[in-house]
């Protein structure tokens, strides 16, 4: 069994966007047309969000990679009324089967972190781009909710392939495309439960905190403060 | 989690949920027609026996990635003409179906072998994984029956792979029902 | 790191998407036709090594192919540059693949000039086009009219082009983007290299960035935030520190521990105000002062005659109080960032694109290195490098030709290199004139290669009007852009995922690399590698032309090329991988024995680099004629004083304001002349490049196209950045259309105004890279380009073309 998770340090993240594209990439994730976007109809599982805060000249401004969050205890699962999203006992992973989908939305209104998305319509993609999508996961179609399922479907290759070997998994094997991509190391993935891990190191640290941790959701990606540094005098300046 | 009963809808009950729960399994049921070969007669291009091939080769020979990769491989024409390199079977009904081929070879176009309904592209399936890895890796005819016995190609799978067909047999071999193992 | 839900909604902007309307009962039931989409092949994985181009930051892919064809892209980890990183724009590169609206093969235009109609033809055809008028040009004695205006560019490319005109007979070479080589410039005024400028930022106590967005459009951004992101880090018992001098709040400022906004234009003045101090304070590092430069303190040269130094110069006009005065920067705070620059050593100053912008860029730049003479961060480990040059083979000799010698040693039609621009190598600006008036000789043929000045440079230089009056233009694009669109002919060139390009030592890195870009697979379509084209038009066109040519095709000119790096026998291939925690294998380290192996391991690793660097080789990299870091410019009084002979006048020549006497070869600040009047255009526009929109051929990529505007909750179109007290008093609201206006005739662009409490009161920034007329289905069409609107000048000294500063107002749309 293992509880796979995710730690992010916003120290290290620059926000480039890479991880967000990387992941629409691997994961067929369908881009937006001006008018979708404008209707805050973007399909986003991994998204980067700029906090700002402050005014003029002393603005703090944290760059925040969000993403569904595979909650320990998710507000999302109880309230699927057909089992297309389901807690995965031996991962942890918050997953969706969209057959079963039947797009009433529930999911992502329950979600606190806003990380489900719906399809309002077919995606568009002209035929050169879509012969060529990654097959390893499939495409969806109007009117089913989708998100981030921390790359799972590299978990089962990554098994095949450790088994191949002879060996077990090891951390490393199973990774997600928007870690792969992060040009600054500020994702970090794993087995939270192997007390070795990479993930599960940087989770115990002092900095790891979660987001909107007081609704008891128990997320199991982490972030890592951003850190303060220098104290600059706002008085010379 | 194993695949989940439609009843447990966790705390909230409410009407709506219920509504949608009989919109969704009837969609359902609808849904699993397609899993199920259609029974239209399928207009093969030629005539294949899978019996003659096994004569002499095994079901590797031919399927070349079945213990690599998550497809097996539909055999390609290079991979055909590679052993039917111009030498004729005496039989004088196989030697029409070997003239296709070559036909074919010259022309150098694939043979547009028409497939029976397969697995839903939202499910993970691997071949090797059930055929080429762990302990005790299956054998093909555990899922694909007696292909290797009919002398034309099925009009219908012989098995439906329907996902009953495999949460039990994953439940009989203590294999992972894990919902995220498969659906993807 | 308190988010509320509300927050977030905020944020994500998907309160609208989420409105809970019913979705059709039809589409809820929709579910079971479930498209059925299958890899029709058995889905055989390869993975092929090679480099990006989509910005000339050199990041090494790794592509992911099934049955041959390409699906995802991942960062090499063994490629120094990235180490298996990447950016938004490489994670998204097989969209410029896969692109629908790829040109596919050779167009002729049918129709009028612009008129977009076109016939396809063959190569053949399209080759047997050309051939003749190169041939007709040089019998007639005028190579020399045949220009050709590149764009970016990586690598071989660009001797290729050059050979190519050399042998032809041609001196027009000319880039759109000249002041990029501004910083190269100021290396070689300070220390006599021709070479990029490096930065060893992993190593730095003390980074002072001026304009360079490390973090956005520079030159190597993965490089960049990898460097950026272990600064952040700190060291064991160590401070370290970036700081920011931006007018924007870029994001580059947002993760600096320090932002300093500053008035645009100004940054020259900062660099001496900090400087004045350093000196004032004797915060110097002396013995490097002392032992390594010339110019500092007042000096007296062979002829008795006195001359004045840098100190003297920078005590005497550049007290932080004027720094402040110019740049509304507190003199507390010059005096303060001086301090701590002087105190935290290895310290680096760096200076680019924004700074270079404007017509002052030249000295500005100069100033911004002086800094890092006066810490001593020349040649150290932390400080200011100059990587070492690639040990290519040298190319042979051009054969004999009278023809064209006599073309190529004529003037350049933009008179870069000339009297009046004599540290330019190119001056596009000058280039429409000299069409139009056909001094100082007519233009006959145009070669476009991964250009498109027309969408790049201000309207104002009429760049269009003549486009109209070149008899013949041959455009190599791959996708249609504004520039393509006034061809006769399009040649089109592959996706870099198709050819064999070589990718080498982008500038800011300090490590010489050489990164090999290989086709990925067959080019899709009916497309030709340019440097093909070129082989191919030198033979038709013969010898002693076609005999400059002896190579068969590009991956021989390269394999060719490489070899001398072989033979070097220095430097390795391949880096170690960076999964911190994974040790890498233990490999044993093979010295390829013969070149075809070194090759082999090239292609299969996808770069050599040389890590190891020479500290203190003063003999390589202080190589001015006093052989030390030159305060006071020798070189360049040579050369304003030749070039000043050579146009016939008394004086040194310069392009635009005339600075005299000494004060010329020392480093100064020169106020932008702005465009505009402050009364009636109150603004100042800064047009910034995001990441996303960066270098070019990402104008039809939708998943970059939906991201640039991310951090500005602006997708999908053009907005502009005001600070919320300015927007107020142009009475302008969050997210509500503006109208951007500058004096260049009845230009406006339509933005979106976002108010950013970041922004600096009076300025207004604006992304370029957006408001294509021309090109793709996703790009054209999107948002606004600024750069027509702004002014167009040239930059004292250098007479490269820059912009100028540009005032604007801006109203409610």
């Amino acid at each position: 069994m293992a509880r796979y998770g995710m730690v992010i340090d916003l120290n290290r993240c620059v926000g480039c966007q890479s991880c967000a594209v990387a992941c629409k990439v691997e994961n067929n994730v369908r881009f937006s047309t001006p008018e979708e976007a404008s209707h805050g109809r973007e399909i986003q599982w991994m998204q980067v969000l700029p906090v700002a805060e402050g005014e003029f000249p002393n603005v703090v401004e944290t760059f925040i990679p969000v993403l569904c969050n595979h909650c320990e205890n998710p507000s999302c699962v109880p309230v699927c009324p057909t089992g297309a999203t389901y807690q995965s006992e031996a991962t942890g992973i918050i997953g969706q089967v969209y057959t079963r989908c039947i797009g009433c939305r529930f999911c992502a209104v329950a979600c606190p972190y806003m990380a489900r998305y719906f399809n309002w319509s077919k995606p568009h993609w002209p035929e050169e781009m879509k012969a060529r999508l990654n097959p390893d996961v499939s495409t969806r179609t109007k009117s089913v909710i989708e998100k981030c399922t921390f790359c799972s479907h590299r978990l089962p290759r990554a098994r095949e392939q450790a088994l191949s070997e002879g060996r077990k998994l090891r951390d490393g094997d199973y990774v997600t495309a928007c870690m792969e991509a992060c040009p600054t190391r500020a994702i970090v993935f794993g087995d939270l439960d192997d007390s070795n891990s990479r993930v599960a190191v940087l989770s115990r640290g002092h900095r790891a905190k979660r987001l909107r941790e007081e609704l008891g959701n128990e997320p199991k990606v982490f972030y890592l403060d951003q850190q303060g540094g220098w104290d600059v005098d706002n008085n010379d300046g | 989690m194993s695949p989940r009963k439609l009843s447990s809808t966790g705390g909230i009950s409410l009407g709506a949920i219920a509504l949608f729960a009989v919109v969704t399994l009837g969609a359902l049921v609808l849904s699993a027609s397609f899993l199920s070969p259609k029974s239209d007669s399928v207009a093969q291009p030629m005539r294949f026996s899978h019996k003659a091939h096994f004569e002499d080769a095994t079901c590797e020979t031919c399927h070349l990635y079945v213990m690599e990769l998550a497809s097996a491989g539909t055999p390609s024409l290079e991979d055909c003409v590679d052993c039917h390199d111009n030498t004729l079977s005496e039989n004088a009904e196989d030697q029409l179906e070997e003239k296709k081929l070559e036909k074919y070879a010259e022309e150098d176009t694939e043979i547009p072998w028409i497939h029976l309904p397969r697995l839903t592209a939202d499910i993970y399936f691997s071949h090797r994984m059930h055929a080429g890895l762990g302990e005790k890796p299956l054998e093909c005819k555990n899922c694909h029956g007696d292909i290797g016995k009919s002398e034309t190609l099925p009009q219908e799978r012989q098995i439906a792979f329907t996902m009953s067909f495999c949460v039990d047999c994953h439940e009989k071999r203590q294999a992972s029902n894990d919902c995220l193992m498969c659906h993807r | 790191m308190e988010i509320t839900r509300r927050r977030f909604l905020g944020l994500t902007g998907a309160a609208a998407g989420l409105s809970l309307l019913p979705a059709e009962l039809a589409e809820l039931i929709g579910l079971a036709s479930h498209e059925e989409e299958r890899w029709p092949g058995p889905g055989v994985e390869t993975w092929v090594n090679t480099v990006c181009q989509l910005c000339p930051g050199g990041c090494g892919l790794r592509v992911r192919l099934l049955d041959g064809w390409p699906v995802r892209v991942k960062g090499n980890p063994t490629h120094p540059i990235n180490r298996g990183g990447l950016c938004l724009k490489g994670a998204a590169s097989l969209q410029s693949l896969y692109d629908p609206d790829r040109i596919r093969q050779p167009l002729k235009r049918v129709g009028e000039r612009g008129e977009g109609k076109w016939e396809e033809i063959t190569w053949e055809q399209a080759l047997g086009e050309i051939t003749p008028v190169l041939k007709r040009l040089r019998e007639a004695g005028r190579p020399e009219s045949l220009v050709v205006i590149r764009g970016q560019f990586r690598g071989q490319m660009e001797e290729i082009w050059k050979r190519f005109l050399a042998a032809y007979g041609s001196p027009n070479y000319i880039s759109p983007s000249a002041s990029c080589a501004t910083s190269d410039t100021i290396l070689w005024l300070t220390q006599g290299m021709r070479s990029h400028i490096g930065y060893d930022l992993e190593h730095t106590n003390y980074l002072l960035d001026f304009g360079v967005g490390l973090l956005e459009a520079s030159w190597s951004p993965v490089w960049q935030m990898r460097a950026f992101a272990e600064l952040r880090q700190g060291r064991p018992g160590q401070q370290v520190k970036i700081v920011h001098v931006d007018p924007r709040f870029s994001i580059t400022a947002a993760k600096a521990d320090e932002w300093v906004p500053i008035r645009p234009g100004t940054d020259g003045a900062l660099a001496l105000g900090i400087a004045n101090v350093l000196v004032r304070e004797g915060l110097c590092d002396k013995d490097f002062l002392a032992a390594r430069t010339f110019g500092f303190h007042d000096w007296v040269d062979g002829a008795g005659r006195k001359h004045e130094g840098f100190s003297t110069m920078v005590l005497r006009d550049y007290p932080p109080s004027r720094a402040s005065e110019i740049t509304g920067i507190k003199e507390k705070r010059i005096v303060r960032i001086a301090r701590e620059f002087a105190s935290h050593r290895p310290a680096i100053a760096m200076g680019d694109r924004g700074v270079l912008r404007y017509s002052n860029g030249f000295y500005t730049r100069w100033a911004i290195h002086c800094l890092n003479a006066l810490v001593g961060s020349v040649d150290i480990p932390g400080g200011v490098l100059v990587p070492s040059e690639i040990p290519f083979t040298p190319l042979p000799p051009l054969p004999a030709d009278p023809v064209a010698e006599a073309g190529r040693g004529r003037q350049r039609l933009d008179g870069a290199g000339s009297h009046g621009a004599p540290l330019a190598s190119s001056v596009i600006d000058r280039l429409p004139e000299a069409i139009k008036t056909g001094v100082p000789y007519p233009i006959e043929a145009l070669f476009v290669y991964y250009a498109n000045p027309l969408f790049s440079l201000s309207e104002s230089l009429g760049m269009r009007e003549a486009l109209e009056r070149v008899p013949f233009i041959v455009n190599f694009s791959p996708y249609m852009d504004e520039t393509a669109q006034m061809a006769d002919l399009i040649l089109p060139d592959h996706n870099f995922l198709e050819r064999w390009q070589d990718d080498p030592t982008p500038p800011n890195v300090p490590f010489p690399v050489l990164g090999i870009r290989q086709p990925v697979r067959p080019p899709l379509y009916d497309t030709q590698a340019t440097s093909d084209v070129i082989f191919q038009l030198a033979k038709s066109l013969g010898d002693p032309v076609a005999a400059a040519f002896p190579w068969e095709s590009t991956e021989a000119f390269l394999k060719e090329r490489v070899q001398g790096v072989y033979e070097a026998g220095r430097g390795k291939i391949g880096a170690p991988p960076e999964w911190p925690w994974m040790p890498p294998e233990e490999e044993e380290e093979t010295v390829p024995e013969s070149y075809d192996e070194f090759w082999a391991k090239l292609l299969e690793q996808g770069a050599w680099y040389e890590p190891e660097y020479l500290y203190g080789d003063w003999q390589r990299t202080l190589r001015t004629l006093s052989g030390r870091f030159e305060f006071y410019s020798q070189n360049l009084r040579t050369l304003l004083t030749t070039a000043s002979k050579e146009g016939g006048a008394s004086e040194p020549a310069f392009a635009t304001q005339q600075p005299r006497g000494d004060g010329a070869y020392l480093p100064r600040f020169e106020p932008p002349e702005p465009l505009g009047d402050a009364a009636e255009y109150p603004l100042v526009l800064n047009v910034f490049r995001p990441l996303a929109l960066m270098g070019g051929r990402t104008a039809n990529m939708p998943y970059l196209l939906e991201r640039a505007g991310h951090r500005m909750g602006s997708n999908w179109e053009t907005w502009i950045e005001i600070h919320p007290d300015t927007a107020q008093r142009y009475g302008i609201t969050d997210k509500s259309m503006v109208w951007v206006e500058s004096p260049l005739g009845k230009v406006k662009a339509r933005a979106r105004a976002r108010l950013q409490p970041g922004a600096l009161e009076g300025v207004v920034s604006m992304p370029f890279g957006l408001g294509h007329k021309e090109g793709g289905r996703w790009g054209k069409g999107i948002g606004a380009n600024p750069n027509p609107i702004l002014g167009a000048t040239l930059m004292t000294v250098t007479g490269e073309s820059v912009s100028r500063l540009t005032r604007v107002r801006i109203s409610a749309a």
